[in-house]
């Protein structure tokens, strides 16, 4: 009597466990398969191309903003070599440190007729081959007008990445 | 007995897993899992969905494009100003100086339509760009100004942007205030706006040299040789005095004053006799001041306005514009009247009246009408509304205010039924010039 008591309620209580665990194990593969479908890599990656474009926005405003063209290329006090360390470190100092980036600064000679664009300078801390290991890379371009009446094209490339040099 | 002994066993466990079958309590436990499991896969879809079709709506970096393209306009219109100032400075005909800066405008249209020519930049009308000033003999030399202005409207087809259309302005005056026995007053202000809105240059040097200070005389054109020393009293501001000494009280002169920042020069006539010829508007408080028996003019350095009275249907109210004339005033064929105004209402017309008080009976001089004044939003800044004032001959002999007169200026709006302020003192020097 007393056997066929504790047996009736062990049997009540494995319905419960049963259908907890169904519950459970279909919420789990629901999440699971969730998970799968919103974090895409192809949106993972256009959220960083987009975060990419805005900081390099960003650098190339505070670059013409603070006027450092004319401190850096534009001083003639200063050798080739130098201006491209500060103009660096101006860069450096405005990304984060894990991120490669490339500026390249192009000159519109004057001409009567066209526009001619001379190459001034190339400033990166990264070569090709690391930019082209990258997942995510963007390319801001501005246009500046300096205070001697030179007229410049700015084109910063910045990838996400171990840093380089 | 054996066999009622396993039809009971049989009954038994026929009737536990009957009534396993039919212990259907946890049912709503299943239900809500479902439920939450329904919910959640159809928000993950929706999720990947956006997320396939993102590019419609991925973000564009369209203000920060704007910006900075906005932005080189301008450094390439001050640069560009710059140039034809400075060729004017150099003794360079007007029509020459303007052409090189246009030069130099037309250089950076090329420029910015090959730098952006991947987004499809196009131009709807070319860049539009004028430059003028006040440069040895125009219409109004003081104050006298730079000016540049460009106009554009183009499109940029990769973000979809059409018809982006605008003006960008370059601005600087230079205005003297008063020349003494070696001091000269003046205040220098500049802005991207236009004409108003003008914000004060406050770095010119203590010692400026003759790269960005000259002062010629007028008739010769030749250059006043004097170390200027500076000193700046606020709101664009300066008083220079000069070593050698120099007597600017008779002298007819040209002031030119190129900005600290961008190099742009701009030039102001005084001529002898001038000090005592322009009224500015001021408060009630008077302050005056006497210099070596001559009447020297008061000028409110701060900031401030007056609001003119209201009478419903119109308004008529006159400000008095000069202390007690110590001196006979000769009157020439016109004078200018300058104000610094903001209306709350639109005025068709508005008609300004110039005349003096003389042994307690009034005298007018002439009228003149101002057109079209705007309505203007409470925090608009003050507009510059000038007119020309033709004087009327005067039962006075040679055409003079009598010394002991007051002179007054009279503003009339017809069916006005707004609140119009006027505004003086720096940089709003609301003024009448003789």
């Amino acid at each position: 009597m007393t056997d066929r008591m504790a047996l009736q309620r062990r049997n009540k209580g494995q319905a419960r466990i049963l259908e907890a665990v169904v519950a459970a194990l279909l919420i789990f593969i629901v999440f699971t398969g969730s998970s799968f479908l919103v974090n895409r890599l192809d949106t993972t990656s256009t959220q960083e191309r987009t975060d990419l474009d805005r900081l390099g926005y960003n650098v190339l405003s505070k670059l013409t903003e603070s006027r450092t063209i004319e401190a850096t290329i534009e001083n003639n006090a200063t050798s080739q070599i130098m201006r491209q360390i500060e103009l660096k470190n101006f860069i450096r100092s405005a990304v984060p440190s894990s991120m490669l980036f490339s500026l390249d600064i192009t000159e519109y000679g004057r001409n009567e007729t066209w526009v001619m664009p001379l190459s001034v300078m190339t400033i990166s801390n990264a070569d090709g081959v690391s930019f082209s290991n990258s997942l995510t890379i963007s390319s801001t371009p501005t246009l500046y007008t300096s205070k001697n009446g030179n007229i410049y094209y700015l084109v910063l490339i910045l990838a996400s990445g171990k840093g380089g040099a | 007995m054996r066999s009622h002994v396993s039809q009971a066993k049989s009954y038994r466990r026929i009737r536990s897993v009957h009534k396993f079958r039919h212990n259907n309590k946890g049912q709503f436990v299943i239900i809500a899992a479902l439920l939450i499991a329904t919910l959640t896969l159809a928000t993950a879809f929706s999720i990947h969905e956006i997320n396939v079709h993102r590019q419609s709506i991925a973000y564009r970096p369209v203000d920060e494009f704007l910006l900075g393209t906005t932005s080189d306009m301008n450094r390439a219109l001050t640069y560009g100003l710059k140039t034809f100032t400075t060729y004017l400075e150099n003794n360079t005909a007007d029509q020459n100086a303007t052409q090189h800066a246009l030069e130099f405008m037309g250089q950076w249209n090329k420029s910015i339509l090959m730098a952006y020519s991947s987004y499809g930049l196009r131009l709807n009308a070319p860049f539009g760009s004028s430059f003028e000033s006040t440069w040895n003999g125009s219409v109004s030399e003081n104050p006298g100004y730079s000016l540049a202005r460009l106009t554009y409207d183009f499109d940029v087809d990769s973000y979809g942007f059409i018809g982006w259309a605008g003006i960008t302005y370059k601005y600087v005056q230079l205005q003297i205030l008063n020349a003494y026995r070696n001091r000269l007053d003046f205040q220098i202000t500049q802005s991207i706006i236009g004409q108003t809105n003008a914000m004060p240059v406050s770095s010119l040097p203590n010692n400026p040299n003759s790269a960005m200070f000259k002062i010629f005389n007028y008739t010769s054109q030749s250059l006043i040789t004097s170390e200027p020393s500076l000193n700046y009293i606020g709101n664009g501001g300066y008083y220079a005095t000069f070593t050698p000494a120099l007597n600017l009280t008779s002298r007819d002169f040209r002031l030119d004053i190129a900005t600290p920042e961008d190099g742009i020069w701009v030039s102001a006539h005084w001529r002898p006799g001038s000090m005592g010829r322009i009224f500015y508007l001021w408060s009630d408080t008077r302050n005056e001041q006497t210099q070596n028996g001559s009447l020297t003019q008061i000028l409110p350095y701060n900031s401030s306005k007056l609001n003119a009275p209201l009478s419903f249907g119109q308004i008529n109210f006159t400000l008095p514009l000069s202390y007690l004339l110590k001196d006979n005033l000769t009157l020439g064929s016109t004078t200018d009247v300058r104000l610094y105004l903001t209306s709350s209402q639109a005025a068709p017309e508005m008609t300004i009246t110039v005349g003096f008080n003389f042994g307690g009976s009034p005298y007018t001089l002439g009228s003149a009408v101002i057109r079209n004044i705007p309505r203007m939003k409470p925090s608009s800044p003050p507009i510059l509304e000038t007119c020309v004032i033709n004087i009327v001959t005067i039962q006075f002999p040679d055409q003079t205010i009598p010394a002991g007169s007051i002179v007054w200026l009279n503003i009339f709006i017809p069916g006005y039924n707004g609140r119009l302020t006027i505004y003086y003192g720096q940089p709003y020097l609301s003024q009448i010039q003789f």
